[in-house]
């Protein structure tokens, strides 16, 4: 049966399979291509992380590679992050277009407003952190010998939409990640099963809790992140878009207020 | 009182004397304003040449030649004109009617056979006279098949009409003496005069020219269609007359030829998809002998599913479409298939690059019944010859069109026509696609009399693809299935009230079915999934009334209504015979209905006699939707249906246009402006991919939408050199919230300037020469810039949605036709003279010159491409 799932692999990938074969018969010719139809946006991620650690943003500038020599390291911005109960701070640059702050709480249900100054421009961004997802049991299961699965539970909030990401360290490494959604499931407990785990594992859970539109964002990432990484030559499709940003003044990237929790367990 | 000899300058009169005076020896039907027949002596040919004479003198002149004596009243007679006049070898009665025509004189024929000059008070003459109604049918001589489109013009009255696409007409008009013209391009006018004291039936057979004037293949059919009809942005083809314009490969493209007329584009290089004043290209309702047609290329577009042997006339609407027509936004491609010839037999055997082709069609019953039937196949083997290493590559196409039809009566016709077509691409047994359209039209046109027509259609359409991986094999099996059936019943009637009035109506009702996807696997086990099935009923009704008041003007006003009612199915999941089970449930029982209402409005304010200003409104609407994920055109085109979440797409156009004739018609040009405002468009959300996704609502977006531009277009109709010039300058728009972070975005074939030009010149009797030149702004496209860093992950930046305008399209074509006397033709065309590289499409690759740079790659897939075609008509 995996086999026939490859061949609608198969399948899925003919228009692809069709546009190389109509290049083989191509002539080519480097496009001219005309610079000033593009931006050098400015580029901002990072999240306010429930609880008293540090709070980091990243901001940066698009790199043209159609050019040489473009800078990309943004070290003169101003930014600054508030809540909406009075609270505020100036992050401090901390190396390569990182800014950090370090009083600054991150507590749920609070409205986070980012403001990034920028060579006279400002970008603002704003973001009220959600309720943590909570996990109820981490469960180690044998699968053979010295083969554990490790399960997670968590009970679904029937009238809550609830979105994450988790990220699973091993021994002190990262391991993998993933996102989650509730959207297949309805007020029951629901189980998560990542495999590949032996005796004695050390192992960290992250649970970073997500707004629906985050959530979003970073799926459209990680599509788009899958299409960059091939050596294919990439041909547009008639969709391809940057993933919808929440920053003001056209500046790429994502803010977001995320509720965390964290799990430790050793497979056992 | 010159002006009423404008119509027979001499000119005209060399055009058509010859055949009026066949037509006159056997048609005895030219009678006095009383009806009395005019007796054979009165026939003796003459000839004269009067310069500079009086009206009196001008008819005893004619009298004297002919042999006859005139009586009548000195006082009746206009004296302040002067004539010249040229007739030659024309019977005298007919020259004194020509002489007679347009004043308020005519004559009698008195019981002893005297003509008397009478002088009528012509409002109180018509308005007391009672009306009687002249009808019938115009065909072909040669073929006996119906002319679309024929003018019929009343010099009397100086009015007219057109034969509807049955060949039918009907007009009504006071009693009395008519002098009645029929013109069709490319076919000798045909000259009656016929008394109208009864209702008359006068079913007409033209013959084809024997000069060549034209050899182009856009016709307008002269002025009275051209200027005074309230049609607007229409383009009538003939395809008899493609022949000498150059085409890709040599073969004949219905679609590609309308890419060369303003206001419509193309998408990529050699794509024949067209786009119509900034739509989209599934917002074309292309009717093939009515029945819909919902894939119509061959080959990932580069051919079109219209094989020109089997299509006798093609027309394209815009702008304002009558009501008739519905369902989608931008245009109307009316297509309609011969009749076969009800003769003689006869047929077309062809042979190009790509191509073998055949016709062959003949009467079944002489005058009462004929059939056609037309094939055309490629030639899988040239693509083994570029790439022989391929073994067992399974590559063609092909088309089959045939038709039936049986003259039951005057009064009832049937015709049953049907197109087959597939394309099927892959390797033996391994892998595989299918796909292609089916269609079949069965018509029936009843006369009810001689003012009520109507054509009563059951029709039925469908799109297949599927894909297979080792189909017939021991292994694994797995195929997917995508299609959409359409079955239509419809009745349209035509009711003829006089010369000023005429209606429109009839129902339509369309049961479609659709099936996006269907999954099946059978290995060890057998698994089905079904997913977005769904089921509509679609039913319009429609009405207008054309009418013309004050003199000059015409108006075309009208509604339609529908009621578009959709049905989910719900997603099955069968494994082994085990029940269905439901797996995703998003379209189960889902139930939705829309009702919308269509004004639709055109007027035509005739400025002269040879030019008109022309306005139109339009409201559409669409209910079906095309989507398609990297290029259109390929068997991955997917159609959905209108939903509880996808509205059905609205359009409104107004558009006003002025057009003008000069020279007799040699040369014809219109000036036309729209502005086209759309709601609940559909456009593919940032970042949506189509393909096997079980729920394809969640990858649109919706929103609005705006096109407008002016067009010009010149076209010279006849003399040796033939051809047109169009330009368009225009500018189209999509504003939707999830897309562009909700900016104005350019649509992707938002071409703004749009040029062409198309010659046709005509060397002696067997060769002639033609060439075209295009020039149109690149395309859109989403152009991956650069790449940024964010969350640890390295991705691409993208322009705004279309927002990079790639490198402006141009190319010259030349072709050369020669007839040799067995009626062959052999055709050289070069396609892309000058060899320019235009864009078929973009693709980044990492450039070799820095390993984190990359460079864009314009991929272009037509050099120059020379080619020959022979074809054979027998």
């Amino acid at each position: 049966m995996t086999r026939s799932f490859h061949y609608i692999e198969l399948i899925c990938k003919c228009p692809a399979l069709f546009l190389t074969l109509l290049f083989i018969s191509c002539d080519e010719t480097v496009l001219d291509v005309d610079y000033s139809a593009f931006e050098s946006s400015v580029v901002i991620y990072g999240f306010v992380k429930e609880g008293s650690d540090p709070q980091n943003i990243k901001v940066s500038r698009v790199d043209n590679y159609f050019l040489d020599n473009v800078s990309v390291l943004v070290d003169n911005a101003e930014v600054i992050i508030s809540d909406n109960e009075g609270n505020s701070e100036i992050l401090g640059h901390l190396n390569s277009g990182n800014y950090r702050a370090h009083n600054l709480q991150g507590v749920t249900g609070r409205t986070y407003t980012l403001t990034v100054r920028v060579d006279g421009e400002t970008y603002t961004s704003q973001a009220t952190m959600p309720e943590s997802m909570e996990l109820s049991r981490i469960v180690s299961s044998p699968v053979s010998f010295n083969n554990f699965n490790l399960e997670l539970y968590t009970e679904d909030k029937a009238d809550l939409e609830e979105f994450s990401r988790v990220r699973v360290y091993k021994n002190g490494g990262f391991y993998d990640e993933f996102l989650y959604s509730d959207r297949n499931s309805n007020g029951e407990q629901v189980q998560i099963t990542l495999e590949g785990f032996r005796r004695f594992d050390r192992v960290v859970v992250e649970l970073y809790s997500l707004s629906k539109f985050a959530y979003q964002y970073l799926r459209e990432l990680n599509d788009l992140a899958d299409d960059a990484n091939s050596n294919d030559d990439e041909i547009i499709e008639l969709a391809s878009g940057n993933p919808p940003s929440n920053i003001s003044n056209n500046a790429l990237g994502y803010f977001s207020a995320q509720g965390f929790r964290r799990y430790e367990v050793v497979i056992n | 009182m010159k002006s009423r000899l404008v119509y027979i300058t001499n000119k005209f009169i060399t055009l058509t004397i010859i055949f009026v005076s066949v037509v006159y020896s056997q048609d005895e039907s030219i009678t006095d304003i009383r009806g009395k027949r005019i007796p054979e002596s009165f026939h003796k040919p003459i000839s004269l040449e009067l310069s500079n004479v009086t009206f009196s003198e001008a008819i005893k002149r004619v009298a004297q030649a002919g042999n006859f004596h005139l009586n009548y009243n000195e006082n009746i007679i206009p004296t302040d004109t002067a004539f010249s006049l040229s007739i030659k070898n024309k019977p005298a009665i007919i020259a004194l009617k020509e002489i007679l025509h347009g004043t308020t004189i005519d004559f009698i024929l008195t019981e002893s056979l005297q003509l008397v000059l009478v002088k009528m008070n012509s409002a109180e003459y018509n308005q007391s006279r009672r009306k009687f109604t002249i009808s019938g049918y115009i065909t072909d001589k040669s073929s006996g098949e119906a002319l679309i489109g024929t003018n019929i013009f009343i010099y009397e009255l100086n009015t007219g009409t057109t034969t509807n696409s049955y060949g039918f007409y009907s007009i009504t008009v006071p009693e009395g003496l008519y002098t009645f013209r029929f013109s069709y391009i490319g076919f000798a006018s045909g000259e009656y005069f016929t008394s109208l004291f009864n209702d008359v039936t006068l079913n007409i057979e033209l013959s084809t020219e024997s000069f060549e004037v034209d050899t182009v293949l856009v016709t307008s059919t002269f002025e009275q269609d051209f200027v005074q009809s309230t049609e607007m942005g229409t383009m009538h083809l003939n395809p008899i007359k493609l022949s000498t314009v150059p085409y890709l490969l040599g073969e004949k493209d219905i679609l590609k030829t309308l890419h060369l007329l303003p206001g419509i584009t193309f998408g990529r290089e050699g794509d024949a998809g067209f786009y119509v004043r900034g739509g989209e290209f599934d917002q074309n309702l292309t009717l093939l002998d009515e029945a819909p047609v919902f894939s119509t290329f061959h080959l990932f577009g580069l051919f079109s599913v219209f094989n020109p042997d089997a299509i006798r006339n093609i027309k394209l609407i815009k702008g304002a479409a009558p009501p008739k027509y519905g369902g989608r936004l931008s245009s109307v491609l009316d297509i309609q298939m011969n009749e076969g010839n009800m003769k003689e037999f006869g047929g077309v055997a062809g042979i190009g690059f790509i191509f073998s082709r055949f016709t062959i069609e003949g009467p079944l019953v002489k005058d009462k019944s004929s059939f056609i039937v037309s094939g055309r196949r490629t030639y899988l083997d040239m693509f083994k010859l570029f790439t022989p290493d391929i073994d067992d590559l399974d590559f063609y196409f092909y088309d089959l069109n045939a038709k039936l039809n049986y003259k039951i009566s005057n009064s009832d016709r049937i015709y049953l026509s049907g197109y087959f077509g597939n394309d099927a691409l892959g390797f033996s047994n391994d892998f595989g696609m299918r796909w292609g359209n089916i269609t079949g039209t069965l018509r029936w046109n009843h006369l009810f009399n001689d003012k009520l027509f109507l054509n009563t259609s059951l029709i039925y359409s469908r799109y297949k693809h599927k894909t297979f991986v080792n189909e017939n094999t021991d292994s694994d099996e797995v195929s997917v299935v995508s299609k959409i059936n359409d079955i239509t019943l419809k009745q349209d009637y035509e009711y003829f009230y006089d010369t000023n009035n005429s209606f429109d109506f009839g129902l339509n009702y369309i049961y479609h079915s659709f099936l996006p996807g269907k999954i099946s696997i059978n290995s060890t086990s057998f698994m089905e999934f079904t997913i977005g099935k769904r089921n509509a009923h679609e039913l319009s009704l429609y009405a207008s009334h054309e009418m013309k008041f004050l003199e000059k003007f015409t108006i075309d006003y009208g509604l339609r209504s529908t009621m578009f009612s959709v049905v989910g199915e719900e997603d099955t999941y069968t494994f082994q015979g085990v029940e269905d089970i439901p797996v995703i449930d998003f379209h189960e029982n889902e139930s939705t209905t829309y009702f919308r209402v269509e004004p639709r409005i055109s007027l035509n304010y005739g400025l002269d006699k040879s030019s008109s200003l022309k306005a139109g409104y339009a409201v559409n609407h669409q209910y079906l939707h095309m989507l398609s994920n990297a290029i259109s055109g390929t068997p991955f085109d997917v159609w959905q249906s209108s939903s509880k979440r996808v509205k059905p797409q609205r359009s409104q156009q107004f558009s006003l246009g002025y057009f003008k004739s000069m020279s007799d018609n040699e040369y014809e040009l219109s000036v036309e402006t729209y502005y086209k405002g759309m709601s609940d468009i559909i456009d593919l959300r940032d970042g949506a991919n189509l393909v096997l996704k079980n729920y394809f609502e969640s990858e649109l977006a919706f929103g609005i939408g705006w096109a407008y531009g002016i067009e010009l277009y010149l076209r010279k109709n006849f003399g040796d050199i033939t051809g047109w010039l169009g330009y368009a300058l225009s500018k189209s728009e999509r504003k939707i919230k999830e897309v562009n972070n909700g900016r104005p975005y350019p649509a992707k074939y938002d071409r703004t300037h749009d040029f062409s030009i198309v010659v046709a010149y005509k060397l002696g009797e067997r060769w002639s020469l033609s060439a075209n030149w295009v020039y149109s702004s690149g395309y859109n496209v989403t152009l991956p810039y650069g790449s940024y860093t964010v969350d640890g992950k390295a991705v691409d930046v993208f322009t705004g949605r279309n927002g990079y305008r790639l490198p402006a399209y141009h190319r010259m074509d030349l072709g050369l036709s020669y007839t040799n006397s067995l009626g062959g033709t052999w055709n050289f065309s070069v396609y892309n003279a000058y060899g320019h590289n235009n864009t078929y499409m973009v693709a980044v690759r990492n450039s070799t010159s820095g390993r984190s740079r990359k460079e864009a790659v314009a991929l272009s897939i037509f050099s120059i491409v020379p080619s020959v075609s022979y074809t054979l008509r027998f």
